[in-house]
């Protein structure tokens, strides 16, 4: 019995294959949650970072939509979710928008899909008819997991600031991005907002593993459909993923609003065209101020920003394992260093508070028995891990290059036998050499520095 | 590759010259899937064939229209050189390196951008979809740059020679030839044929291309009498496709079958015969009683003329279990019909 079905014309088909090559970026499966007037695909990232979904409309998008709730036994669902790999669901509507007038013979006349479900002796298949010209009829029939899909909250109540812009003026913002930064700094003051797309040094040793990267793009605010943000809040968030935002949206001619609060705190990102809501939400990260104080007024922010970036060498033992293993990487938005007196300053070590456990949660629906994601030894450690991107005192995503970072402490510790304090001090010295980027660095202050991670061996 | 074999047996067996390496690479383009190539020489032209496996075969000819001068001279019957158990003794007959030929063929470009060395020519692209092969704005021959291709073959053990030449430039290159290996070619029986379609080539490379994105092993091809008239399907692991030509008087050309007729091929072979779909104009799909398929492509190449890529694949055995797996597919395949 059909729980879904629907029907889509070629226009609309290549919106689709738009969707889903923005859904590719995020994740190799796709979620669709189908109700009685909608199709929401939506895709999750597997650090849990980022967010997509698209909201089909079915009266607006869809030429026909027709929506069955399958017969439960015990009450009628009211909607149908599955995942499908998206590979499968591309190949089927890959790219054969192209050129309707060259491939005028193979041209998509109609497409159908039906989706069946059930129990007995039906097949559970995603099917796909597509009607082309001269009658050819392709078929697919794809298989299905019936799982409910995660969904990423994001709280519109809280968030204070917001800015909309058009999608084409993004899109070229993008295209300055330096293609190996990984972070995008978002800044307003004085009427100016800047873009800086950065990547900060990494360094191995006296190996540079990542060569320091920085890109700013300063636009008045008066390119803005609308601008009501907090000065001077810097907001970072990832330039893979905000591209992969833009490389969908700037297809469109539309507004893209982006609605946040602060730092650590989800951002949303949002558009819509001809009966398709687009959906974004992806984790910032940034500055954080203790997340144990309630959102202050950003004059203190800048104060109390980095614990752990500043937090000397005397870094106690104290300190809970999680800030240990993940060097907290100098984060911080690159143009604000050389304006800050104040990061001289040695801060308190201010270990992350339990907190963040909650804020994830907040995110994400349904987290709990989701794979583990980069192989955990340790339960405990990969509890505190699984929370670092919106830890306070660690204010970088898990990505692969501070996983690098940790392993090399690690091994640093497990090697010599040394005491946790001492493997700090390793990772300490990982993380100082990517602030040279300051050019308020002193000298004498590098070398020191530098002959510091010898002496850990 | 460039040794120059023994003494030259007096004048050359065979001599011929073509304006162009571009036809003659697209053609044998065709069947690069294997990388030897069984050359017979004789006075209509020249005939590649290649096989993999036993169960897949496929043939160029190129017909000495293909050539602007063709000459063949073979060799009176020489009782002591003959080789007795040859089928066709009396035809120059060798083995070359078809991967060798093809390189040495492209060397001034005669390759399309999409069809070079490196991709395969599998039609992934679905952008690389349009026939290739017609002329361009840009293509040397447009510009006036036609170069000349020269072939010579002297004799039994002695190279396969081509000498290129192009706006001044000269390649000779001698490929070594082998001995041949007498492959007999599989048996299509003609007068058993149980379907046979005509269509345009195109058609089959758009069905082929969409079946291959489920990655499958299979493809199963069935003709029947009445409305789906002609079905390809194929499943893997991500879910099963099919294309149907319903309407199938407007499409097919030609649609003869006497009774439902289904078979399954190996797709990856008949994956290999993409670039022949995408070149060729018209196919020519016959099968005969065994299930052995015969695809013959109509190519038209440049300047006129047409010539023929033919292919013969072996089916797999059909199983009984297999044979319930597609009845009760297709009856879903029918309450589909129904519903739409």
């Amino acid at each position: 019995m059909a729980v879904l079905t629907f029907s889509i014309n070629p226009e609309a088909l290549g919106k689709l294959h738009d969707a889903l090559v923005c859904l590719g970026k995020f994740s190799e499966a796709v979620c669709l949650e189908a109700s009685s007037d909608r199709l929401v695909l939506t895709a999750l990232n597997s650090s849990k970072s980022a967010y997509a979904s698209f909201t089909l409309l079915g009266n607006k998008f869809f030429s026909k939509y027709h929506y069955k709730p399958p017969r439960s036994s015990n009450q009628a669902k009211e909607k149908f979710t599955c995942k499908i790999y998206n590979k499968a669901l591309l190949s089927v509507f890959k790219g054969r928008v192209v050129d309707p007038i060259r491939e005028k013979d193979t041209a998509i006349e109609r497409c159908d899909v039906s989706v069946e479900d059930g129990e007995g002796k039906t097949r559970s298949r995603f099917i796909i008819k597509i009607i082309c010209r001269h009658g050819v009829l392709k078929t697919y029939r794809l298989t299905f997991e019936s799982v409910a899909p995660m969904h990423a909250l994001f709280v519109k109540e809280s968030a204070n600031n917001s800015w909309s812009i058009s999608s084409k003026t993004l899109r070229e913002f993008v295209e300055h991005f330096g293609p190996g930064t990984e972070q995008l700094d978002i800044y307003s003051e004085d009427g100016r907002v800047s873009f800086t797309s950065y990547t900060e040094k990494i360094m191995s040793g006296n190996e540079i593993l990542k060569q320091p990267l920085h890109t700013t793009i300063a636009v008045d605010t008066l390119e803005f459909g609308e601008f009501v943000v907090e000065e001077k809040l810097h907001i970072v968030i990832s330039v893979k993923d905000f591209k992969s935002i833009i490389a969908h949206a700037g297809i469109m001619n539309t507004m893209v609003q982006a609605l946040y609060s602060r730092p650590t705190s989800p951002m949303q990102l949002s558009y819509s065209e001809d009966g398709i809501l687009s959906e974004f939400i992806l984790m910032t990260i940034g500055e954080s101020r203790g997340a144990s104080a309630p959102p202050v007024p950003n004059t203190s922010r800048a104060n109390s920003k980095r614990p752990a970036l500043r937090q000397p060498l005397e870094a106690t033992s104290s300190s809970k394992r999680a800030t240990i293993s993940m060097p907290p990487p100098p984060t911080t938005a690159g143009p604000s260093q050389g304006r800050e007196p104040t990061r001289a300053r040695v801060s308190r070590p201010s270990p992350p508070p339990p907190q963040p456990s909650l804020q994830s949660e907040a995110l994400f629906v349904t987290e709990a028995e989701d794979d583990r994601r980069w192989d955990p030894t340790n339960f405990d450690e990969e509890e505190d891990e699984m929370l670092l991107w919106d830890t306070p005192g660690n204010k970088e995503p898990v990505t692969m290059n501070s996983g690098h970072l940790q392993a090399s402490g690690n091994r640093n510790g497990s090697t010599n036998g040394h005491s946790g304090q001492q493997v700090e001090d390793g990772d300490q010295s990982y993380t100082i050499p990517t602030q040279r980027l300051a050019p308020t660095q002193r000298v004498s202050e590098v070398c020191e520095e530098s002959v510091l991670w010898p002496s850990t061996h | 590759m460039s040794a120059i074999g023994e003494e030259d047996h007096g004048a050359p067996i065979f001599k011929a010259v073509s304006s162009s390496a571009r036809q003659l690479f697209q053609l044998l383009n065709c069947i690069r899937f294997a990388s030897k190539a069984q050359v017979q020489i004789s006075n209509e032209g020249l005939r590649f064939a290649v096989e993999e496996s036993r169960v897949m075969q496929g043939i160029v000819f190129l017909d000495k229209a293909l050539f602007t001068t063709f000459n063949c001279t073979i060799p009176e019957p020489d009782p002591p050189n003959d080789d007795p158990d040859s089928l066709t003794p009396d035809l120059p007959n060798f083995s070359i390196s078809l991967s060798a030929l093809l390189e040495t063929l492209q060397i001034f470009g005669a390759a399309d951008l999409t069809t070079t060395r490196f991709s395969k020519p599998d039609g992934d692209a679905y952008g690389s979809n349009i026939r290739p092969g017609r002329p361009n704005a840009f293509s040397n021959q447009a510009l006036g740059m036609a170069g000349v291709c020269r072939l010579s073959y002297a004799g039994i053990g002695s190279p396969f020679s081509i000498i290129l030449e192009e706006s001044g430039v000269t390649t000779t290159c001698n490929l070594n030839t082998y001995e041949p290996e007498g492959a007999e070619e599989i048996p299509f029986q003609r007068d058993a044929m149980q379907v046979k379609i005509i269509m345009q080539a195109r058609w089959l490379f758009d069905a082929v291309s969409e079946l291959s994105s489920t990655s499958p092993s299979r493809l199963d091809i069935t003709a029947h009498t009445g409305a789906p008239y002609l079905s390809l399907s194929a499943a893997g692991p991500l879910g099963s496709a099919s294309v149907e030509f319903s309407k199938g008087r407007d499409l097919l050309e030609t649609f003869t079958v006497a009774e439902k007729w289904t078979q399954s091929y190996k797709f990856e072979m008949i994956k290999a015969a993409a670039e022949a779909m995408r070149l060729a104009s018209k196919v020519s799909v016959r099968g005969d009683e065994q299930g052995v398929l015969s695809l013959q492509f109509m190519v038209e190449v440049e300047g006129g003329g047409v010539s023929f890529v033919d292919f013969r694949f072996v089916p797999f055995i059909r199983e009984e279990d297999e044979e319930d797996e597609d009845s009760s597919q297709e009856e879903g395949d029918y309450e589909d019909d129904d519903d739409a």
